[in-house]
């Protein structure tokens, strides 16, 4: 079997991994980036909206601002000094993104062009901020390839079309690296590391109406969670309320935030019953949610009543052509509706993970182990949205996405390289390091009386149906009855194709397996938190409960553990933002 | 009838088509493995070499071609782009 080493690995890459990739390949070390597509087509080029950080560049502004409106967005969830930090930090990091060359659209002074967003609020909870920096509404794109071009710049080794299979580690739970396969090649490979970052993304396309592109199979969590490790807060999903109903695809924000606003079948501004001060621009949960009521109570628009209305055309078609002119075009093409004329039909679709693999504030991984409940694991770094530092907590806010790429992206670099230094030669493999990997490759050699195609649908529609935005007890109950009969067909599953070069029906099948995974850690997780808050909203247990619940969910695949442990509400330097009630 | 089902490098070079539609939006996602998908086999040879060129830019700059706003640079791309656009329109 091929062997490459390297002194870092980042296994993803998208704006967190390329990210951390460029703090290690400035230095003198070598640094590999593993990518199941090239990397400028990773899902990072989706976010429109932009990247969150107090410049005060159109108002007034403060990064203590920036860090309640994040603490309360996130339902009180979030630990407090991982959002300090990120808040403390963003400005610094978008101005780094500046001066790499990064495109921000500009103020007639010439400074960065700020919008507002969801969520956002001037001393603490007051009036509207405009705090989120955008490069018209392709930020994401720009903040991509801006990166990738600086690898490159910096000599980064990609391995593009490469899919990790498992992570390599060793008796004393050091991370050694990681087994890949190409996907062009269908060849095996053991890539070898002194320290591993996963940066894999998301795994929204567990859900059967998503906003992700077809690539977020949470890759990352399903090895994380093969190597015996937790995953945090995985009851957690953020459902964006403005998706092109029937297809799932993102009408950001921003448009809400350029002066969009929501109707109902009567032609209400029905935000307004909602969230009386913020309206179309409350947190997304709490927007989702009342469409989600809307339409279960029969305001929902069109003859299934299945959605209702984005109504944009009052900005008049220079404002839409000139500040929303992708959204335009979306529109047109997947609704039929061209939003200078008419509304656009939007439902809730799943958009983001805000649980994941649980990491301290230098992007290591932690687990409970004998010296506590969030030991590092040694050489093993996860940063963006497969991690969970925890910034988002129970929901995350728009613009906030962005922001954590580069800010813990930066930060696990840094550590990564004290880390390498520390740590100055490698670790003897183990003689079996490649046995996992290579024994999820053997498996789909064979033939089987059960499909992939057909198992990854009913897994998608299962979750929909017991995940979705409102959940009790027994639908979850019965949504984990469904995932074993599905666990069950899927060890019967193989493929007709067995040939090694470009299979994509086994890289499905493989990314099948991550998905069923991410199911299973969702459900047990949301079925045990009995309380309702932030995207998790559970309609037996309505209430958000401080008194049992200010924890995180910790899931372990074996025996399907669930255990728990304290959000952190004390923050580096200032004081605590204590729990109260989430209006807006 | 050109047949790319035929194993050997075609079929090789044509999985790798479909595995570079994998994009980082889903609405080229959808678009493009849906008209892969639909097309493959009765492309002809000159519109396959124009979609890996397609398939070969960067997600924005498909986009921007599809909506018009960046030509397509030579005549054999710019058919597969009216091409994808009535697909699109129909879906």
């Amino acid at each position: 079997m091929k062997t490459r080493r390297f002194d870092a690995l980042i296994i993803g890459g998208g704006g967190a991994g390329l990210r951390a990739a460029l703090q290690l390949a400035r230095s003198d070390h070598t640094v590999a980036v593993v990518s199941k597509v090239f990397p400028t087509r990773s899902h990072t080029v989706s976010a429109q909206g932009g990247i969150t950080a107090a410049l005060a560049n159109v108002d007034d502004d403060r990064w203590e601002w920036h860090m309640y409106d994040t603490v309360k967005g996130g339902d009180w969830l979030g630990d407090q000094d991982a959002i300090e930090f990120m808040c403390r930090e963003a400005a610094s990091a978008v101005y780094e993104l500046e001066h790499m060359g990064l495109p921000f659209s500009r103020l007639d002074n010439g400074r960065i062009y700020q919008r507002p967003f969801g969520g956002q609020s001037k001393n603490f909870g007051g009036e509207q901020a405009t705090r989120t920096c955008a490069a018209a509404d392709r930020t994401g794109h720009a903040l991509l390839h801006t990166l990738y071009q600086q690898n490159i710049k910096h000599r980064t080794q990609f391995f593009d079309e490469y899919f990790a299979l498992d992570l390599v580690r060793d008796a004393e739970g050091y991370c050694l690296g990681v087994t890949a396969t190409s996907i062009e090649t269908g060849e095996p490979l053991l890539i070898e590391a002194r320290a591993t970052l996963l940066a894999t993304g998301g795994a929204g396309r567990v859900f059967g109406n998503s906003s992700n592109a077809m690539i977020n199979t949470g890759d990352g969590l399903g090895m994380v969670l093969r190597a015996g490790l937790p995953l945090q807060d995985m009851e957690f999903w953020q459902f964006h309320p403005t998706g092109i109903a029937g297809v799932g695809c993102l009408i950001t924000e921003g448009a809400r935030g350029e002066g969009g606003y929501l109707l109902n079948r009567h032609g209400e501004r029905f935000m307004q019953r909602y969230a009386p001060h913020a309206q179309d621009l409350a947190g997304r949960d709490v927007v989702a949610r009342a469409i989600a009521i809307e339409i279960a109570e029969g305001r929902g628009c069109g003859a299934q009543g299945d959605h209702v209305e984005l109504k944009l055309d009052h900005l008049g078609e220079a404002a839409i052509a000139q500040k929303l002119p992708g959204i335009r075009e979306l529109s047109i093409r997947f609704a039929g509706v061209d939003p200078a004329h008419a509304p656009i039909p939007v439902a809730p679709t799943a958009h983001y993970m805000m649980g994941g693999i649980p990491t301290n504030l230098h992007g290591q991984v932690v687990a409970p182990a004998r010296f506590g409940p969030e030991e590092p694991v040694p050489g093993l770094y996860a940063v963006g949205e497969c991690a969970c530092v925890s910034v988002h907590g129970a929901n995350r806010l728009g613009g906030n996405s962005l922001l954590d790429l580069v800010v813990f992206g930066r930060a696990a670099g840094r550590h990564m390289l004290e880390y390498l230094r520390d740590n100055p030669y490698p670790r003897p493999l183990p003689d079996d390091a490649a046995a996992a990997g290579l024994a999820r490759l053997a498996r789909w050699d064979r033939k089987g009386s059960e499909r992939v195609a057909a198992i990854t649908a009913d897994l998608r529609r299962l979750m929909q149906k017991h995940c979705g935005v409102f959940r009790t007890d027994g639908v979850l109950r019965e949504g984990l009855a469904e995932l074993d009969a599905l666990e069950a067909r899927l060890a019967q599953a193989g493929l007709q194709d067995t040939s090694r070069v470009f299979n994509t029906a086994r890289i499905e099948a493989l990314e099948l397996e991550n998905l069923v995974a991410v199911a299973r850690a969702t459900l047990v997780s949301a079925r045990a938190r009995t309380e309702s808050r932030g995207a998790h909203a559970r309609e037996d247990f309505p209430q958000r409960d401080d008194a049992n619940w200010l924890r995180h969910t910790l899931y372990v695949r074996e025996g399907d553990q669930l255990d728990t442990k304290p959000v952190r509400l004390k923050p580096l330097t200032v004081e605590s933002i204590k729990p109260k009630e989430r209006v807006y | 009838m050109f047949d790319p089902v035929a194993a050997g490098p075609m079929r090789e070079r044509f999985d790798g088509i479909s595995w570079r539609c994998r994009r980082g939006l889903l609405e080229l996602d959808l678009l493009l493995g849906g008209f892969w998908a639909a097309h493959r086999a009765t492309l002809r040879p000159e519109a396959t070499a124009a979609f890996e060129r397609l398939l070969a830019l960067p997600d924005m700059a498909i986009v921007d071609m599809l909506h018009g706003h960046l030509p397509a640079g030579d005549a054999e791309l710019a058919r597969l782009i009216e091409g994808l656009q009535h697909f699109r329109d129909v879906k």
